[in-house]
């Protein structure tokens, strides 16, 4: 799916990487350059690199914000600043053009009124409301990868147990994959553990 | 006719002004006798070199001071701005001289269309027109690069979802627009009721009838805000080129 080699990283960190799309727990120890990593995949940040391609494609030959919106990031904290309430931040994307005829899952929507979320002010929003409206705001849109960036952290177990069975349902039907940053020992025996340590360039 | 006896009571009573602030303030006292001194120095120095100009009736000279005018006023407006960027002056040359300049000589056309470029009508004008626009300009740009990098994580979340440079910034570049034509709706507004506009004043007191002065400081008017208006669009969508690459990337 993504065929990296020699991705210079702004801490000085190379890294080369074929990856099958197959989905990946990300780890390593803090500033090993996990979230820069994500980043640079997602195209958000200028970075060197020996190649890098997407589907065989070079990615310089695909439209940046079709790019984008294939290969979504997600930010640990993501800010709510501009949006008075929850369904206006949930909402935001489908005001931008490249998803102009986009709609969202009714699952999602239906599951995120069931937790009383999305009639919420966005002032009144906890960590954990607010990282799952983030989380499923990006999934609910056309990404063919969702490189989720310690998004996970502020779940109670519930939530993050119906988030995982539903990432588990797209990466079955093949719609969907993602790479989740995180500490834990474990995410999911679906997800391949890899250690960044593991695709730097020695 | 003017002479300095004339200047001779407003000195007066400047002066008590300025002995007051010693007893008050000495920071005041310095700041008052400074930019009092200072503008009197400006002032004075501006109607020597002004009448020299005026007299010598050369139109590469007057496209000159144009010149020097507007490289000041680019300058001005880098030093008033907090996050400076490389080439930011030649930005925002740039802004002016695209937005002033062609308002400028269509202002000085609509006023004075058989003396399009003559020192005393266009010098003036052109004066105005940079004056309102360094102060528009600065304020727009200043409050841009403040805030692009306080939202940076809002705009790198909505261009990590694939939103495009200009989707990522609407908002931040409406805000900008709007804190920099502030001051000049402000003043619009107030035009007339509140205040006497300072062009329309010194026409009135040289004698034109108010019909006339009216009309000279709404052309004024209407320059001095499609020119702010423009010169921030420009401003704004240059430095925008600084913060992103052709691909999107975020560059800061």
């Amino acid at each position: 799916m993504l065929l990296i080699k020699n991705l210079h990283l702004p801490n000085g960190i190379k890294i080369s990487w074929d990856w099958d799309g197959q989905p990946v727990h990300l780890t390593g120890k803090n500033g090993a350059g996990k979230s820069l990593l994500l980043k640079a995949i997602s195209s958000l940040y200028p970075c060197l690199y020996d190649e890098f391609k997407l589907n065989d494609i070079p990615r310089n030959n695909l439209n940046p914000s079709q790019y984008r919106s294939q290969i979504v990031y997600l930010a640990p904290q993501i800010s709510f600043l501009n949006y008075e309430r929850a369904s206006d931040f949930y909402k935001a994307p489908l005001q931008l053009q490249i998803y102009k005829n986009h709609s969202y899952p009714q699952e999602l929507e239906q599951k995120l009124k069931e937790w009383n979320i999305l009639d919420k002010k966005c002032q009144d929003l906890s960590s954990g409301e607010k990282q799952i409206l983030s989380l499923t705001r990006a999934l609910a849109l056309k990404a063919k990868a969702i490189l989720i960036d310690e998004a996970l952290t502020h779940l109670d177990s519930a939530r993050k147990d119906w988030i995982l069975s539903y990432m588990l349902k797209k990466i079955k039907s093949h719609e969907q994959t993602y790479i989740i940053v995180s500490h834990e020992d474990n995410i999911h025996p679906a997800f391949n553990k890899i250690d960044i340590s593991q695709i730097q360039n020695v | 006719m003017m002479t300095l006896i004339n200047l001779l009571l407003p000195a007066l009573l400047c002066t008590g002004m300025v002995v007051l602030s010693y007893f008050q303030d000495k920071k005041i006292f310095k700041d008052l006798t400074i930019s009092i001194l200072r503008m009197i120095l400006q002032l004075t120095l501006l109607s020597l070199v002004l009448s020299w100009i005026f007299n010598l009736k050369d139109t590469k000279i007057v496209v000159s001071v144009l010149l020097i005018m507007t490289f000041n006023a680019a300058y001005n407006i880098k030093s008033r701005i907090d996050f400076k960027y490389p080439g930011l002056f030649l930005d925002n040359l740039i802004s002016l001289s695209l937005s002033i300049w062609p308002l400028c000589i269509i202002g000085s056309y609509s006023m004075y269309a058989d003396k399009l470029l003559d020192a005393p009508s266009i010098l003036p004008l052109m004066g105005m027109l940079l004056g309102n626009s360094l102060n528009g300009l600065s304020q727009g740009l200043n409050f841009f690069t403040k805030k692009i990098h306080e939202s940076k994580d809002d705009v790198l979340s909505l261009i990590a979802l694939g939103a495009t440079t200009s989707e990522a910034t609407k908002l931040l570049l409406q805000q900008s627009l709007r804190y920099g034509l502030a001051p000049n709706i402000n003043a619009m507004i107030s035009m007339g009721i509140v205040t006497i506009p300072g062009v329309m004043t010194g026409q009135l007191m040289a004698g034109m009838s108010p019909q006339e002065a009216v009309m000279i400081q709404i052309i004024i008017m209407l320059l001095v805000i499609s020119g702010t208006y423009f010169g921030l669009i420009i401003g704004l969508h240059l430095s925008m080129r600084k913060y992103f690459n052709q691909r999107g990337e975020i560059c800061f």
